[in-house]
């Protein structure tokens, strides 16, 4: 699987750079949203709250930290433009200086370094046994900063609820983009916009239109027909074998050999 | 300068992910995986201090400051402040009643609140605009909820509801998690040839 997918990055990331005008990507309304809710929060001088929950550097939740990182730069680039930098809050130490890092490159890649010190939004909250603290925290955190929209990334689980109902009664803008299956769950009734499944780890993609990122998008699309493919391929034997008499298995154990 | 550090960053993080790959998948460079872990974790609790700073600095600036959400910050300035006092003296029974007690009533009490908020948001999705997803969802619920009624003559509903949590939420949970997966995997692989954003810039 790792063989596959190094070949297919590999081979994508190239061809985006390549037609990068030529792919188009399918519509995800909830990255379509997030440039209209950033904008209305630099509209309202407010800033825009974004929490990560449980994602860190080291062991199985590192690559979900990177996407929640890409999440926070996205849309840390697109607020930089105004005068109120977004508020990230986390709940994992190690999340701390990648958060800083998302926002001073933000600010550089807009060329408003002068603001760096302004963009040195972050906050660390201590998780708690079930994430239930830092997910209530987040509602004084949503208070105390005047936040104009939220978005919530990481393992957020059914805790989700408690930051939505509160920005559903502040009238925040909120967007669910947790990688947990409760809080996808969660985040599709609650929040404003959800993304489901991958679709969190496509921020790069959409919103900073990066060849990289879109060639990213490219692979996992690649790799999830691979899986339909392998999924589909026993159905059609199991099929196929019923409806001829087992035609098909014969046909299969003679081109490769087996049994003996 | 920055170009150099974002070079050495790159190379470090490259070269770390593919000796843990190789030890991982090969069973060889233990000690070198090894000490690659240990300084991990040694990294990580240095970064415990660096959320304790970070924590500490935004409250009391807060207070300092007197902005918004002052009273909040004096709250959790003291409560660190008196957590730490009571180890430093070893009181550790009265430790255990602010974590277990007052924390745990806490959470206990926001987790009854969940309920609440999940109700809230079905009845928020359907008056968002009854679609088509919307009423499936509010359907299920419905099934799930009377499946789950300990009454004989709801049997239907709880098979429908076992049905359904054994067959078309398995599935959809598999699909999704699938998709989950494989953004872990591109992303991951993406950090490991170099070509993540974080070192790149």
């Amino acid at each position: 699987m790792i063989v596959l997918a190094f070949a297919t990055l590999a081979t994508a990331i190239p061809v985006a750079r390549r037609r990068k005008e030529g792919l188009t990507l399918r519509l995800i309304p909830g990255y379509r949203a997030m440039s209209g809710i950033v904008g209305a929060s630099i509209e309202a001088g407010r800033p825009m709250l974004i929490a990560i929950a449980q994602d860190g550097i080291g062991g199985t939740p590192t690559p979900f930290a990177l996407a929640s990182t890409e999440i926070a730069y996205q849309v840390a680039k697109q607020a930089a433009i105004g005068e109120r930098a977004p508020m990230i809050a986390v709940s994992d130490v190690t999340m701390i200086p990648l958060a800083y890092s998302a926002q001073y490159r933000a600010v550089q890649a807009v060329g408003r370094t002068g603001r760096l010190q302004q963009a040195r939004h972050v906050q660390w909250y201590a998780p708690g046994n079930r994430l239930l603290a830092f997910a209530a925290i987040l509602t004084g955190v949503a208070a105390n900063e005047d936040a104009a929209g939220g978005i919530y990334a990481g393992g957020f689980g059914i805790e989700l609820a408690l930051p939505l109902w509160n920005a559903a009664n502040k009238r925040m803008y909120s967007i669910a983009a947790s990688r947990d299956l409760e809080g996808q769950a969660v985040g599709y009734v609650m929040a404003d916009y959800a993304l489901l499944g991958d679709e969190f780890s496509l921020a790069g993609a959409y919103l900073g239109e990066d060849s990289v990122h879109i060639g990213s998008a490219l692979a996992q699309q690649v790799l999830q027909f691979v899986v339909i493919i392998c999924l589909l391929i026993p159905v059609i034997v199991v099929v196929g074998d019923a409806v001829t008499g087992g035609v098909i298995t014969r046909f299969l154990t003679g081109l490769f050999g087996g049994g003996g | 300068m920055s170009r150099i550090i974002g070079l050495l960053a790159t190379a470090l993080a490259i070269s770390s992910g593919l000796i843990m790959l190789i030890g991982l998948a090969t069973g060889a460079l233990s000690s070198l995986t090894n000490l690659l872990l240990q300084i991990t974790i040694i990294t990580a609790g240095m970064a415990m201090i660096i959320g304790v700073i970070n924590l500490l600095s935004v409250h009391l600036r807060r207070i300092i400051g007197r902005e918004r959400g002052l009273l909040y910050s004096v709250a959790l300035v003291l409560s660190f402040l008196l957590v730490i006092a009571l180890y430093v003296l070893g009181a550790d029974a009265e430790r255990r009643i602010l974590l277990r007690d007052v924390e745990g009533s806490i959470e206990s009490a926001l987790a009854a609140l969940l309920v609440f908020a999940l109700v809230y948001g079905a009845y928020r999705l359907m008056r968002r605009g009854v679609t088509w997803a919307a009423l499936l969802f509010t359907l299920a619920l419905l099934i799930t909820l009377l499946g789950a009624l300990p009454f004989s003559q709801l049997s239907v509903m709880s098979e429908i509801r076992a049905w359904m949590v054994a067959v078309p939420a398995s599935a959809g949970a598999r699909g999704l998690l699938i998709g989950i997966a494989l953004a872990a995997v591109v992303t991951g692989m993406r950090a490991l040839i170099g070509q993540e954003r974080a070192y790149r810039e």
